[in-house]
Parts: structure tokens; C-alpha cells; sequence
């Protein structure tokens, strides 16, 4: 289990931020935690895989998808808080993201 | 740096400013889409994004994504742009052909007509679909496929965890919800009523080959890249052979995106509707990028200052 520190928090908040101001071409000061990622930005579920990749490399993260799609599965994600907030679990936790329930 | 045209399938989601750039760049999507209406006998003239036009209609979205990608030709080729190599996603094929000079407008379009005429009356014992599966390995697809029964298969391979699945309407949703269930981000039946890149669709094939070769089908002036067997295509003769493929054999788009990265290709101008294409590639390896058409503008203008 990994150690989510506040640095680690921010780390993750600016990634997600950049990563979905790039992809969505749209203006970082346009998102904020409440924004749908869906329907305001347009988003998709290729996104949530790309950047469990992207943080699984960063964090060098034990991580299979499938176990990460079946805590998504019960624990769905449409807003960019949401999402901040699951990247923090996949990181602390990895694959036993689903013992949490 | 070598260059590529990619041609998507029929578009499944728009960006929403792909008429404002290309009415802005010139007028051949309208022309096309007036040109298209007279030989789908479909009224797409006055076709807008805002209303989503089509997308539930698979007729009419095949006829406006074929016009989408030859209005996006037309405008590269008239500023002297070129492409070493073209491809095309399923029925994104008759617009590669468009570009590469094997076919007019007119006769791509008919060719797209015919295909869905033969198949939508050649179809009439089960009703079929295709599903979209995405986060799951092809082994783990597999598993759930043998489990749910013989009707449905993996028909397109986009990357390591997405995947096309086609097949009798009933066993494609039972196993795109048991592939939800077991862990997919996303699993989701695509508007499509055809079981396109499968054996159901082989007389419709067959027959299909047969109205081809009686119809004015040249070599391609560039070469394009199969999406079945990532084999490089020209003559009139693979390309008849290719066409009638496309709708009864499995296409494998990672494959192919991979050998054009192989044969140089470091720049890929998506032509067509939304961004699909370039959605895809970023789970493809290899030092590429994809321009889809809200950067066309740029692309464009940076061209002709080079």
C-alpha cells in the first residue's frame, strides 16, 4: 500500500487537469472538480485508460485493468473529482482497490 | 518523415465543428453532400452537426462519413498535400480509394450503397449487431465469447484492450454485458444492424464481388494498406478482392497501424468525422502523430508556408 501524501494529491490533480485541458481542447481555467467529464467535456472511457497508464507508469503501479474496470463498475466516475478521487485509491491501493468494498 | 491518410468507419461521435471548419476552408462538403443525395436518394443536404444527424441512421451516417472524408481529401489535395500510404477502417476503405484515385466520388458512394442494399436484404433469418469492448485483453474477450455461444466473434482489433465484436444481435449484448461485468470500462452496442467482418456476411460478399467487377474500379495511385492482412493494395484486381473481403473477413486495426509506423509513416491526417482514429492511436506504440480535422486548418496553412 502506498502512502497518498499531499504532494501526491496535487501530482495527480495536475496531471488529470492538463491531461483533460489537452485531450478535450478546452481551457484548464474551464474544469474544475464538479465538471462532467461526459457531458461538459465530451470525455470517454479510452481517457480512463489512458491515464490509469499513464499513472501506472509513474508510480510504477501493480495494477491489471480488468480488477480496476471491476471497482469502476460499482463505483462509477463521471465527474473530474471522481476521477482525482479513484486515481488516488488505484495509487494507494492497486489491485486490492476491490477489498475496499 | 513519410505520411498517412487514414479514412475511419462511420462516425460514432462528432466533435461538433467539423462542418464550421470545412464550410470555412471551402465548399466541396456541401457540393459532395448534394452530389450524395441524388445517388443515395437520401435528402443529407442539409445535414447539421448540432442536430446529430444520422448517427442512429446507418444508411445515411455511411453516406455522410464517405462525403466528410472525400470533402477532407479534396481540400489536402488542393493544397498539394500527399500521402505515402492510405488506409481505410472498415467501410472507411471506399473513401481511401477516392483518395488513391481508384474510384470517382460517385462510384464510391454507389459502392457503399450496394454493400448495405446486399446486406440489409441479404440479412433476414436473425437480426445482428456489433458492440464496442474496451479495457479487457483478447484473452479475456475470448473467454466470454465461448462462454455466451457460436454467434458472435472478434471482428476488429483497435489495440491491446479494444476491441470490435459482431454477430447475432442477442449473444453481441449478452457478451458486451458480461464483459461490463467483468471489468470492461466500457461495453456498448454500436448503431449497426449488419454483421459486418463475419462469415454471416459471405454470399452478401460473393455477391458483392460479382457487382464490383462490372464497375469502373482502377489501380490506386497510392498504396494502401489492407486492414485484414496489413498487405499493400494498387491493382484494380486486390482491390475488388479487398472490398468484397471487408464485409465477411476480421480486420485487425492495430496491426495496421503498427506496419505503417513500420514503413516510416510519423504523420497521420485522419480524414473524416470526429476523432476516432486518433482516440485509438494514442494506446498505439511507435513515434506518431495523428491529425484529426480540428487541427486541419493549421496542418494545412503550416503546409503551404513549409
Amino acid at each position: 500500500m502506498k502512502k497518498i501524501t499531499d504532494e501526491t494529491r496535487a501530482e495527480v490533480s495536475e496531471v488529470v487537469y492538463g491531461f483533460f485541458a489537452e485531450e478535450c481542447e478546452v481551457g484548464i481555467e474551464e474544469i474544475n472538480d464538479d465538471t462532467d467529464i461526459f457531458q461538459d467535456l465530451g470525455g470517454d472511457s479510452l481517457m480512463f485508460l489512458e491515464l490509469i497508464e499513464i499513472f501506472k507508469k509513474k508510480y510504477d503501479l501493480n495494477i491489471d485493468l480488468k480488477t480496476i474496470g471491476k471497482y469502476n463498475v460499482k463505483h462509477p466516475v463521471n465527474t473530474i473529482g471522481e476521477l482525482i478521487k479513484t486515481q488516488l485509491l488505484i495509487i494507494e491501493h492497486e489491485n486490492a482497490i476491490l477489498e475496499l468494498d | 518523415m513519410k505520411k498517412g491518410w487514414l479514412f475511419p468507419a462511420f462516425v460514432t461521435e462528432y466533435i461538433g465543428t467539423e462542418v464550421r471548419i470545412l464550410d470555412f476552408l471551402s465548399s466541396d462538403f456541401r457540393d459532395l453532400l448534394v452530389i450524395a443525395s441524388e445517388i443515395a436518394g437520401k435528402n443529407l443536404t442539409d445535414f447539421e452537426i448540432r442536430d446529430c444527424n444520422f448517427l442512429d441512421k446507418e444508411f445515411e451516417n455511411q453516406c455522410v462519413s464517405y462525403v466528410f472524408s472525400c470533402a477532407i481529401t479534396d481540400l489536402l489535395k488542393r493544397h498539394n498535400h500527399s500521402a505515402d500510404y492510405l488506409s481505410g477502417l472498415s467501410m472507411g476503405i471506399y473513401a481511401a480509394l477516392y483518395a488513391g484515385g481508384s474510384v470517382s466520388f460517385e462510384v464510391g458512394l454507389q459502392c457503399v450503397k450496394k454493400a448495405y442494399d446486399l446486406s440489409i436484404n441479404g440479412l433476414k433469418d436473425y437480426s445482428f449487431g456489433m458492440a464496442a469492448v474496451i479495457g479487457l485483453t483478447q484473452e479475456e474477450l475470448e473467454a466470454i465469447i465461448r462462454e455466451t455461444g457460436d454467434n458472435v466473434r472478434i471482428v476488429n482489433t483497435n489495440g491491446i484492450h479494444s476491441f470490435v465484436i459482431s454477430g447475432v444481435i442477442s449473444e453481441v449484448e449478452t457478451a458486451a454485458f458480461k464483459a461490463h461485468s467483468e471489468g470492461a470500462f466500457h461495453s456498448g452496442l454500436m448503431d449497426v444492424t449488419c454483421p459486418y467482418h463475419t462469415d454471416y456476411m459471405h454470399e452478401i460478399a460473393l455477391a458483392f464481388q460479382t457487382y464490383l467487377k462490372n464497375h469502373e474500379i482502377n489501380d490506386s495511385s497510392i498504396p494502401i494498406v489492407s486492414v485484414i492482412d496489413q498487405s499493400m493494395i494498387t491493382s484494380q484486381e486486390q482491390i475488388v478482392n479487398e472490398l468484397a473481403r471487408n464485409l465477411d473477413t476480421k480486420i485487425n486495426w492495430y496491426q495496421t497501424m503498427l506496419k505503417l509506423i513500420h514503413l516510416g509513416v510519423g504523420t497521420f491526417m485522419e480524414c473524416g468525422a470526429g476523432k476516432s482514429l486518433y482516440k485509438i492511436g494514442r494506446f498505439i506504440e511507435g513515434e506518431f502523430k495523428i491529425v484529426h480535422i480540428n487541427k486541419l486548418p493549421a496542418y494545412i496553412n503550416r503546409f503551404i508556408k513549409a
